[in-house]
């Protein structure tokens, strides 16, 4: 069992953990939440209150509970949320796949390194064809995927935490939504 | 003896488990495609997982739909992975054939190279004659050779250097035709490859071991999405055993609604009185 003294001192340690204190460390963190948006609730985005609600209309029947359809409700918001973490890793693959000039920020600094050294003094003789060549390659096909996985990891991840945490939001909904219809269609009365 | 006998039709309870099913689309979303991927492909997949399925209402369908972007995602990262550790052999192919090939394979490009080079750097009157001297200077004709070399030294390059340039354009041919499965390439780069003490798949297995990080990453992408497929499969399995257990109940509560069992005695007593 956790002592008290252990958890005083968590506490006092969780109220100390209140984000970052400097002007740079608070204008790098402002805008967190809206990098992909999968933070935002639901309700503050009409359209996607609309279609959750819509959904939750579906999923519940017609002449329903309320208990229904609250819990229709949640499985439409979390189904919601599952769809959003789905369009943002999406969104992040194709975006970076349709760029034409992708490339990793390793091989940018390295070609950035070889041209300075080119600029030097007593500088080895490179075709001019073979320097724009270098310059200009970026990874295509299979390969652009796995560097964008390689330099996208961490957004990725994040996006896979909400797309976990959304699919079991969505997995405990709809039990509690089943269980409460096979508790209504036992006892309708 | 008991005996079932019709009784009066009674109200049964609707089985309620499922919600109504439509076909309404837009609660569902659209396949999300990458670049080059066959959209009418997905949608026949689609169709099939559907029909296969068969959705009994909205949560189903979007089980149903979870499953189908999920089990194209496992088909997609699988192809891909093929597609990099290809790309990974053929890389590592490029970089053997660029240190093994014979100057006689690559001797037609080693001429044409410097003849462009020597074209660019001769005298308007000599222009013509480029071609003749790059290949005279192949022949190591002293002639040419000592034109050549100063030619070359004037612009800050040396044959190695051309040499070397016409070694990896070959080498990328020969790559490419490699790709594209061209049986007299295949023939000749796994004789090189056999005269180097190596082979195709030992250079696969070599560059897989230093991108190993890259293939695992592809692996854990599929048997994330595999895990998510078979828990939504399971989501279906288990809410269509409750289902079952409705439907079950329902038609037990029918039968008795229509039926009354009876006992002998009320048998016996009906048959006197009639």
């Amino acid at each position: 069992m956790t002592s008290e003294r252990k958890i005083t001192s968590n506490r006092a340690n969780a109220r100390a953990s209140t984000g970052p204190k400097t002007v740079g460390g608070r204008l790098r963190t402002k805008r967190n939440a809206l990098r992909h948006g999968l933070t935002l609730p639901i309700s503050s985005n009409l359209a996607l209150s609309e279609e959750a609600e819509a959904l939750a209309l579906e999923i519940a029947q017609p002449h329903s509970t309320a208990e229904i359809r609250e819990l229709a409700r949640r499985v439409a918001e979390a189904q919601i949320d599952v769809r959003r973490a789905r369009y943002a890793r999406h969104e992040l693959l194709s975006h970076a796949l349709s760029n034409p000039t992708y490339d990793s920020r390793a091989s940018m600094r390295e070609k950035g390194a070889v041209l300075n050294s080119l600029l030097r003094e007593n500088a080895p003789f490179v075709p001019w064809s073979v320097l724009v060549n270098y310059v200009t390659s970026t990874p295509e096909g299979p390969h652009k995927l796995a560097t964008i996985l390689a330099e996208e990891v961490k957004h990725l991840a994040a996006i896979d935490r909400y797309d976990r945490r959304a699919r079991s939001r969505r997995g405990t909904a709809l039990r509690a939504l089943d269980e409460a219809r096979w508790r209504l269609f036992n006892n309708p009365d | 003896m008991r005996k079932r006998i019709r009784r009066r039709k009674a109200k049964s309870k609707s089985i309620s488990l499922s919600g109504p099913s439509t076909s309404r689309e837009p609660l569902i979303g659209k396949p999300l495609l990458l670049d080059g991927e066959d959209a009418a492909a997905y949608e026949r997949f689609s169709a099939l997982i559907n029909a296969t399925v068969q959705p009994i209402d909205t949560i189903e369908r979007v089980f149903v739909d979870d499953i189908v972007s999920l089990e194209w995602e496992v088909l997609r990262w699988r192809r891909l992975k093929c597609g990099f550790i290809q790309t990974l052999g053929l890389k590592a192919l490029k970089e053997r054939l660029v240190r093994d090939l014979d100057y006689a394979q690559y001797s037609e490009y080693y001429v044409e190279d410097l003849a462009e080079i020597l074209e660019e750097n001769l005298s308007e009157s000599d222009v013509e004659s480029a071609e003749a001297m790059a290949k005279e200077y192949a022949q190591n004709k002293p002639n040419a050779v000592d034109r050549v070399d100063k030619i070359l030294s004037g612009i800050g390059t040396d044959t190695e250097q051309v040499a070397n340039q016409a070694q990896a354009r070959k080498a990328e041919e020969l790559v490419q035709e490699y790709g594209r499965r061209e049986p007299a390439t295949i023939t000749l780069v796994d004789e090189i490859l056999a005269g180097a003490g190596t082979s195709m798949d030992a250079l696969i297995v070599q560059a897989m071991i230093e991108q190993m990080e890259m293939v695992e990453r592809f692996d854990r992408l599929t048997a994330i999405a595999e895990t998510r497929r078979n828990a939504s499969l399971h989501e279906i399995e288990r809410r269509r055993a409750l289902f079952g257990e409705a439907i079950r109940r329902s038609t037990k509560e029918i039968e008795d609604a229509e039926f009354e069992e009876i006992s002998d005695t009320h048998v016996n007593k009906r048959k006197r009185a009639a």
